[in-house]
């Protein structure tokens, strides 16, 4: 049974707001159990909130369960996600979602034991659920097993971990029917469909052959243009593997991209020729300012925490990962170069902070480490990027040299210097403003196409491209 | 009328009597059973049992009167008050004024000493932050990877030992490396495998004229200037000077704003406490170096207030004084049996021997004692295998200080460390104790068959020895153990009344060096040529001249 403590008991129906609708306890049980269709999904991601929703869409009853803080900022920071969101409005006014407080003690859910799947995000579950005895089992599979859930209740892992152990948790698991899908094919920016009819679905299984158990699943299944169903420590593999592979490529560009510079030659070009090679093909093959986000980054680290631990060399990784974090701040010493090291109080114009355009998160992206550079000589830096303004704001709450502008060019007359780091593709670009000002642009996105840059009456450098 | 030498004094010949009792440790300790006791005091962490030497409760007393006939307290305020106790250059030594808090006052020829030294303080934080926080870039706007810090004598030996002593607390991926020999073999080497966009330069010397600093400099500079990048970015970007000369850093080309500031009132080996240990910082961070700093402030509290029975620097000072004068025993090592203290003996030849070497006193009068003996060292533990044959057997006295850390690897996982640490440690005390007591230190087995190689067995003992054990080794602790010995250095010059704080015996081999320089006949760069004079040296001098000169040419 949910204690009290652990629910909020206000309901709230707000419709002009994008907060979740609480229930209290009676409510809440009352509404799931209208349903013999109820999915439990633990988690505050956008990956939870996302399944959440695709849930209901699929028939389900959605119990959520959630750090409350951890939700309402997830659901701040993905406000690009507008069909995720305005599906998630209507499920929660629907009463198809509901969300309650995460436990403090996993058993405190488990005792309720009423759901027909339990689907755990495995990286939001609380420190005190993770919390692992001396056989390193972690207390929430303690607690599962010695709760009323029924053996034949289904549990779906998610999450990005050190290989093995979403196949270590599943044997801990006293039941068969335990899973893992890897959310390789999550898109910022169209979290929804993307998970809706995936382009890639992968799901690792403790008993072989067991699909039949989770037909809540079939239609995402039968949707994915490509699926793959193997065992859970294989598909772990698979995914960690996926993304380092795709990291790589980034960095082998990155990398070629300051050949090109030396070189004279346009990486960019070199990357649409590469891409014309079908044993390479043509997808992340942009050189840039790297990788960031939370998927990429954290696979690496993920990989990484697996590595050190064992003797295999894995110097390519840590090449991968060394050249990512160095690519964030070329920009900034082509920008150091071309003022001869002169920048000190400087004014500059940003265009883009998110780790990729469409989306508003900034983790992991360059526009921090470039911030905090360009602050260090008391530059002052006008940034233009509207979605992810409000996180750089509550990130940098006392930086006066950290300045919003309403449309890109607002500044452009003060500035010193252009940098491009997200500037969306079904965007045009403000050539003439820029050629109005002559100022020089330091493009680290490389969203300048060869005509453009041509077009282009100040300098212009690019990642391995310039004119 | 006050007498010319302190030998004069009555204490001095009271001394001189009491020393020539036949002191036996054996004998003090079977004397008096409570004798560690009596002769150990505690002070900042910092154990100091000087049982093990050979002297009594009298010994102490007489010292101790010694050094109030010397005057020792009014010697003490005046140096911490920035009198000009650097007689033969008219100078104040402040190097204590370096460690004061802020908050303290001190004004030296009218100026706010304590507020100069937090600028300088300050500015070189400023700097290091901006070093360890990757803002510092080289001239191709990359982060600043490694570090290397050019300078010789206090420039050098305070900075690297400090460095490798508390290097457990380095915190920073920036590599720092030292240079000072003149020959280039350190920088060249080091050159080879250094990025020129990524090294930046600390060139320290207080007069920024030491040759030896100066030709490392300049060749740290053509290389930079190597890279074909603008020289004027190069200077601002890779160079960061340390001089109590700006007016030379400047004309060398370094900018007025990536120079730190020395005093003339800081003498080089008293100087790891300035901008000098800005290599330290950067390594451990601010956080550390201060800490360090606040242990050695610590330290000079003591010095300062403390009764001299219960001072530790003054006790220090005594028994060296008592040893070297009065025993005369001219040979002193410094034995850490702790790995981190490895250049510790090095610091302290520069700091003892180069201070009190001196055999006038602040009058020019010669002396008619002993002052500081040989100072040598190594960690206990490799010495055991090198040099301790003849502290045990040899026909030489000599004094010892071991010093140790009692805790050590603390951390969980560090088992095995922690039984080498604890074997370390008894082998410390195993040493003292025979040195002290030779033969007796172990008791004979009644059984025991007497052997010809007995003779060659003998311990002698009777080895003096002061131990010094640190709860651990800290940047605080550490701190006070080097002012610790700073202190002892000048308790013991105010008793021989000589200058600790000139070195005039370095300079004439500089004079000397510069008229033979021009005589040998290798190819110079414009700025070191100097033109070669007539000059009558000693046919040893010649011939060897007239051998390498032949060697050049062929």
């Amino acid at each position: 049974m949910v204690t009290p403590a652990n629910t909020i008991s206000s309901p709230i129906n707000d419709k002009d707001n994008n907060s979740p609708v609480y229930k209290n306890n009676a409510e809440s049980r009352s509404a799931v159990l209208k349903t013999d269709k109820h999915c439990v999904i633990i988690g505050h991601s956008i990956d939870a909130i996302t399944t959440a929703t695709v849930m209901v869409s699929l028939g389900n009853q959605v119990s959520l369960y959630a750090n409350q803080e951890e939700l309402q900022r997830t659901l701040a920071n993905y406000t690009f996600e507008h069909q995720q969101q305005a599906l998630w409005q209507l499920y929660l006014n629907q009463q198809s979602i509901v969300v309650q407080s995460i436990p403090a003690h996993a058993s405190d859910l488990f005792e309720q034991g009423a759901a027909n799947l339990y689907w755990l995000f495995h990286s939001d579950l609380p420190a005190a659920w993770q919390q692992t005895n001396d056989s390193n089992r972690p207390t929430w599979v303690t607690q599962l097993n010695e709760s009323r859930v029924p053996s034949q209740t289904p549990v779906i892992l998610s999450g990005i971990h050190k290989l093995g152990t979403f196949a270590a948790i599943a044997e801990y698991c006293q039941r068969p029917w335990v899973y893992y899908v890897p959310f390789v094919f999550l898109q910022d920016g169209s979290a929804y469909p993307s998970m809706l009819s995936p382009k890639l679905w992968l799901m690792g299984e403790k008993t072989p052959d067991s699909l039949d158990k989770i037909g809540v699943l079939q239609p995402l299944i039968a949707q994915a243009q490509q699926s793959y169903i193997s065992d859970i420590a294989t598909i772990e593999f698979s995914r960690s593997a996926i993304m380092s592979m795709l990291a790589t490529r980034v960095s082998f560009m990155n990398e070629w991209s300051r050949l090109a510079d030396q070189q004279g030659v346009d990486i960019q070009e070199v990357a649409n020729i590469m891409g014309l090679d079908a044993r390479i093909g043509s997808s992340y093959l942009k050189a840039g300012w790297g990788f960031g986000g939370q998927t990429l980054p954290a696979e690496i680290k993920a990989l990484q925490q697996t590595l050190q631990h064992t003797q295999v060399a894995h110097s390519l990784m840590q090449a991968v990962s060394l050249i990512n974090d160095d690519q964030k701040e070329l920009i900034f010493r082509k920008f150091w170069q071309y003022f001869d090291g002169a920048i000190e109080h400087k004014q500059v114009s940003i265009w883009g902070a998110s780790y990729k355009s469409g989306s508003g998160r900034t983790s992991e992206a360059a526009i921090h480490p470039l911030l905090r550079l360009l602050w260090s000589y008391n530059i002052t830096t006008h940034v233009y990027a509207l979605e992810a303004e409000s996180e750089l704001a509550a990130l940098y709450p006392d930086q006066p040299l950290l300045k919003f502008i309403s449309t890109p060019t607002q500044q452009l007359i003060d500035s010193d210097a252009l940098f491009i780091l997200s500037w969306p593709d079904t965007k045009r670009l403000p050539i003439n403003a820029i050629n109005e000002v002559v100022v020089p642009v330091f493009d680290a996105q490389n969203a300048f196409s060869k005509t453009q840059i041509q077009s282009l009456t100040g300098d212009y450098q690019g990642i391995g491209r310039s004119k | 009328m006050n007498p010319t030498l302190p030998s004069q004094l009555p204490q001095w010949q009271k001394l001189q009597q009491l020393a020539q009792h036949p002191w036996s440790l054996t004998q003090l300790f079977a004397d008096q059973s409570d004798r560690s006791r009596k002769f150990s005091v505690t002070v900042e962490g910092i154990y100091f049992d000087y049982s093990k030497q050979c002297l009594d409760q009298n010994v102490k007393e007489a010292l101790i009167e010694l050094a109030n006939a010397c005057d020792l307290k009014q010697k003490i305020d005046r140096l911490y008050q920035g009198d000009k106790v650097n007689s033969s250059e008219d100078r104040a030594a402040l190097h204590t004024a370096l460690r004061l808090p802020k908050t303290a006052q001190l004004s030296h020829q009218g100026v706010d000493v304590v507020a100069e030294v937090h600028d300088s303080l300050e500015k070189a934080a400023v700097m290091v932050d901006r070093i360890r926080n990757g803002i510092w870039r080289g001239y191709s706007g990359k982060a600043i990877t490694d570090v290397v810090n050019i300078g010789v004598g206090g420039s050098d030996l305070g900075p690297v030992m400090t460095n490798t002593a508390l290097d457990e607390w380095a915190d920073s991926t920036i590599k720092v490396h030292f240079v000072s020999n003149m020959d280039g073999t350190q920088l060249g080497s080091l050159l080879e495998r250094l990025n020129p966009e990524t090294t930046l330069f600390i060139i320290s010397s207080k007069s920024f004229g030491t040759v030896d600093t100066l030709s490392n400099a300049q060749t740290a500079r053509a290389w930079l200037f190597s890279t074909g990048a603008s020289q004027a970015t190069l200077l601002r970007r890779h160079f960061i000077g340390i001089s109590a000369n700006p007016e030379r850093v400047s004309a060398w080309g370094i900018p007025e704003d990536h120079q730190l500031k020395l005093w003339d009132w800081v003498g080089g080996r008293f100087s790891m406490w300035s901008a000098i240990g800005l290599a330290v910082a950067i390594r451990i961070g601010n956080k550390r170096f201060n800490e360090m700093l606040q242990g050695a402030y610590a330290m000079d509290q003591h010095f300062a207030q403390a009764d001299f029975e219960q001072n530790l620097p003054v006790l220090l000072g005594l028994i060296g004084v008592w040893n070297s004068s009065f025993l005369e025993i001219n040979a002193h090592t410094v034995l850490p049996y702790d790995g981190r203290l490895k250049y510790f003996p090095s610091y302290l030849t520069q700091l003892e021997m180069e201070s009190n070497g001196k055999s006038v006193t602040h009058e020019g009068q010669p002396v008619n004692y002993a002052t500081c003996p040989i100072l040598w060292g190594e960690i206990g533990s490799n010495a055991q295998h090198a040099f301790y044959q003849l502290l045990h057997q040899g026909t030489q006295k000599v004094s010892c200080d071991f010093i140790a850390c009692v805790n050590y690897y603390q951390g969980s996982e560090a088992g095995e460390l922690k039984h080498q640490h604890a074997l370390s440690l008894a082998n410390c005390l195993a040493q003292s104790r025979v040195l002290a007591f030779g033969n007796d230190a172990l008791a004979p087995k009644p059984d025991q068959a007497v052997s010809d190689l007995d003779k060659f067995k003998r311990y002698r003992g009777n080895q003096p020895s002061t131990t010094i054990l640190l709860d651990e080794l800290t940047p605080r602790s550490f701190g006070a153990l080097i002012a610790l010995y700073e202190h002892k250095v000048f308790v013991m010059a105010s008793i021989w009344d000589i200058n600790p704080f000139d070195q005039w015996g370095v300079e004439m081999g500089k004079q000397v060096a510069n008229e033979v320089f021009a005589h040998i006949h290798l190819q110079k760069s414009p700025s070191t040529q100097v033109e070669a004079t007539d000059t009558d040296f000693d046919s040893s001098t010649e011939a060897l001249l007239q051998h390498i000169n032949k060697k050049i040419e062929e």
